[in-house]
């Protein structure tokens, strides 16, 4: 009998191997690689998403195809564009969302928590805003050239950071939900091109400035996440100094006299790409000239940049109160409750080694 | 006396051979038939006592100890501790640990004093009118956390992979699956957490050392400043879920005759457990911060979800959160196990031929009592307000009831003492 029984769940079950619950064939499923975001004409959002079509066959490449739905909310959007695609979109390889201009002001914290809060999304998906044009355009742009835009973007954003050092790279999980401050990449159009041309500040989920490529630096440089980049100082008679900065060290020190300080310590292996006229490194003392003057110029450039955050109130984008919360609560709290109009003074202090002028001690040009 | 052939393990030595009333004429058939035969000439009155085929393998300390501590901190790798003191958790982690160090210290002492004698066997110290009354809720409250564990799990499998199929389905596959250990005898449950525990604790090593880059140390400030209340709190609701169920290992025997061995044991699962949890709670909060922890449901499956090493090793969380769910199946099913001895306890009947209605009713009760996995975690913030008073008060009123025993109770009393077979 036991075995007449083993017999017949054995049959039962070779007989449910050939069958697979809840399958899904791969032709009916679409990757999409990006998603965007944008005001629609009538309704709250228009969203666009960036799907992945397959290769045709061995030696054609993947091509990308755009589509584009409103309504009212993200979700009610996404619901339509599956209907529009007739297959079941996936969104696990997506790498990129944008948002316009008009939603960053509007605020992105409600769709980040959507976003995040849904298993089908990676976590470390980059975030995004498009200023100037709509953020839909951006992903249009891939279906001419046969590229697959969404992922090129996302790898420039990458790049921007650890390369150029111009952009804070965002992920999905990093953005802040809770009052706290928060830098995306902004993208711009130029000549028929989209571009990292800086970044937008947040504050509470919210677009509260723009900043250029130049100040983000600053931001960067400050906050002890910059790694490497292209650095462009200006000495007083305007002379251009462009520089590439090989590794920078950040430190911060807290004091307190009728204000609170920061004393920020930024010391940097920095190269000269182009010597401009009046620097020398030929001899050990005009290296250590030079290394001084580019040391001031990058004070100077922080402070300025500072200062300008200071006049346009958005002084707190380079982190320094959180900061001070973090390593001295007391201290901000004090400060804190008598505020009056007495900010946090950042005082920068930088210190340059130049590197790679060990090669010949005299001067190659004149 | 009797001869008696029992089967051993080959590195079994036959003076740690206990009786044990749980088992049953199946269990002993089914040593009988794995295990080569050895003659043992066992104590008559003992065998008398227990019955002849109530016999048990002695206590095989590895698995036992793997047991321990996956039940232990099995729930705190996928729900994840409580990071109400956000930044501050691993504060309050560290309380917790020294708390659980010091009451599986008191637990050890009592498994001493009374090895092999679970929290029902020694609740009938108590009177009749008390005890009754303390197993009926001892054994709701093992059913309760069994429903609890059940209904996280096949929810964190919903979410995750298939939130397509319907919760029930995922609900009655793993209760078929605590249905198949609760009819196996209880070594095979350590046994498998012996299996089990291994790729869990490799998991969380590699996580945390692929992670170890991404860490941002800025997100433990700052410590311990203004939120001592919350430390404080915190710390109550880790003790009571998951760490205050070790009271519910009572019974579980390392080193019935050695007591300095077994409070080492003892000591040892409290020292691991937290250890990895506190190991997991730095990570969640270098990573994500305090703040993102205390949002997420599965904040260790969020943060293995990271995991990228250039495009080759990712996705990782797949792979990680398949052992976790083992370490469901672990608790789910030791908690239905100490139903059946609580229904036992209380009504002295074999609480086999009921296992498959108790599933029916814990698949049942998980789906009804929680509307979503939120609800449940909605309710784990209640939860320390009833379940600490029980966790903790319960046992250290046994144990003073035992140490204060008047000679009419220990008349009344004679079974609650150790019970190993003496072998000639």
């Amino acid at each position: 009998m036991k075995h007449f029984f083993l017999i017949v769940i054995s049959v039962v079950l070779l007989c449910s191997l050939n069958g697979c619950y809840d399958y899904q064939e791969i032709n009916d499923t679409a990757m999409v690689a990006g998603i965007s975001i944008d005001k629609g004409k009538d309704t709250a959002y228009s969203v666009s998403v960036e799907v992945i079509q397959p290769a045709d066959s061995e030696t054609s490449t993947p091509k990308a195809k755009v589509l584009k739905e409103a309504g009212n909310s993200v979700e009610d959007c996404l619901k339509r564009l599956v209907n529009a695609a007739t297959k079941d979109l996936q969104f696990s390889h997506c790498k990129l969302i944008l948002f316009s201009d008009e939603i960053a002001s509007q605020g992105i914290s409600g769709l980040v928590d959507y976003f995040l809060r849904d298993s089908e999304y990676r976590s470390d998906l980059f975030l995004a805003v498009v200023s100037g044009a709509d953020a839909s355009e951006m992903l249009s742009t891939g279906e001419k050239e046969s590229r697959i835009s969404s992922y090129d973007y996302a790898s420039v954003i990458e790049n921007s950071y650890t390369e150029t050092g111009s952009v804070t790279p965002t992920k999905l999980y990093q953005f802040p939900m809770n009052g706290n401050l928060s830098i995306l990449p902004m993208f711009q159009k130029n000549d028929g091109q989209f571009s990292v041309s800086g970044s937008q500040g947040f504050r509470d989920g919210k677009k509260y400035t723009e900043m250029d490529l130049d100040f983000t630096q600053s931001i960067l440089l400050v906050s002890g996440e910059y790694q490497r980049g292209e650095l462009l100082l200006r000495t007083d008679d305007g002379t251009e100094v462009p520089c590439q900065i090989r590794a920078v060290k950040t430190k911060k020190k807290i004091a307190k006299e009728n204000s609170l300080l920061v004393f920020v310590t930024i010391d940097c292996d920095i190269l000269l790409t182009t010597l401009p006229v009046g620097f020398d490194i030929s001899t050990e003392e005009g290296m250590k000239k030079t290394e001084s003057e580019v040391a001031h110029l990058l004070t100077k450039k922080i402070q300025e940049d500072w200062n300008h955050a200071v006049k346009e109130e958005f002084s707190d984008i380079f982190g320094l109160e959180i900061y001070v919360y973090r390593h001295a609560p007391r201290l901000f709290d004090e400060w804190k409750n008598k505020k009056n109009d007495d900010d946090i003074k950042l005082i920068p202090q930088c210190s340059v080694e130049l590197a790679n002028f060990g090669l010949s001690n005299e001067r190659i040009t004149e | 006396m009797v001869y008696f052939p029992l089967l051993f393990n080959k590195n079994d030595t036959p003076n740690r051979i206990g009786v044990d009333s749980s088992c049953n004429d199946m269990l002993y058939f089914l040593l009988l038939w794995n295990y080569r035969y050895r003659i043992v000439i066992l104590d008559f009155e003992s065998v008398r006592e227990g019955g002849l085929s109530l016999m048990k393998v002695s206590p095989k300390t590895r698995q036992n100890g793997s047991f321990a501590i996956l039940f232990l901190m099995g729930a705190n790798l996928l729900i994840g501790s409580s990071y109400r003191a956000e930044q501050d958790t691993w504060i309050s982690m560290l309380f917790t640990s020294i708390i659980l160090i010091l009451w599986m210290l008191f637990l050890s002492k009592i498994s001493i004093l009374y090895p092999g004698k679970d929290i029902f066997d020694l609740l009938k110290i108590l009177p009749q009118w008390i005890s009754y009354p303390m197993v009926g809720i001892i054994t709701f409250y093992c059913f309760s956390q069994a429903a609890i564990t059940l209904r996280v799990y096949a929810g964190f499998v919903h979410i995750v992979s298939l939130p397509n199929t319907d919760i029930l389905i995922l609900l009655a596959l793993i209760s078929l699956t605590v249905l198949f250990f609760l009819f196996r005898e209880d070594q095979m449950l350590y046994r498998f957490s012996y299996i089990t525990i291994i790729p869990i604790a490799f998991i969380v090593f590699l996580v945390f050392a692929f992670l170890v880059q991404m860490f941002r140390v800025e997100n433990l400030f700052p410590i311990f400043y203004k939120n001592t209340a919350d430390v404080f709190y915190c710390t109550a609701e880790n003790l009571a879920f998951p760490f205050g169920n070790a009271f519910l290992l009572l019974g579980l025997s390392f080193y019935p005759k050695e007591p300095k061995k077994e409070r080492k044991a003892w000591i040892s699962v409290a020292i691991i457990s937290s250890a990895l949890s506190l190991l997991v709670v730095f990570q969640n909060i270098l990573l994500l911060g305090g703040k993102l922890s205390n949002t997420l449901d599965f904040p260790l499956n969020f943060a293995a979800s990271l995991v990228n090493v250039g495009d080759f090793f990712s996705r990782i969380e797949v792979f990680s959160s398949l052992f976790f769910f083992l370490s469901a199946i672990v608790r789910s099913a030791y908690f239905m196990k100490l139903v059946s001895r609580g229904i036992r306890s209380m009504i002295s009947v074999d609480p086999k031929p009921i296992s498959f209605p108790l599933i029916l009713l814990l698949c049942g009760y998980s789906a009804i009592a929680f509307d979503n996995t939120n609800s449940v975690f909605n309710y784990l913030q209640i939860f320390p307000y009833f379940a600490l008073p029980l966790q903790f008060l319960v046992p250290l009123i046994l144990f003073w009831i035992c140490r204060h025993q008047t000679p009419k109770t220990k008349e009344r009393n004679k079974d609650l003492k150790p019970n190993v077979v003496r072998i000639l």
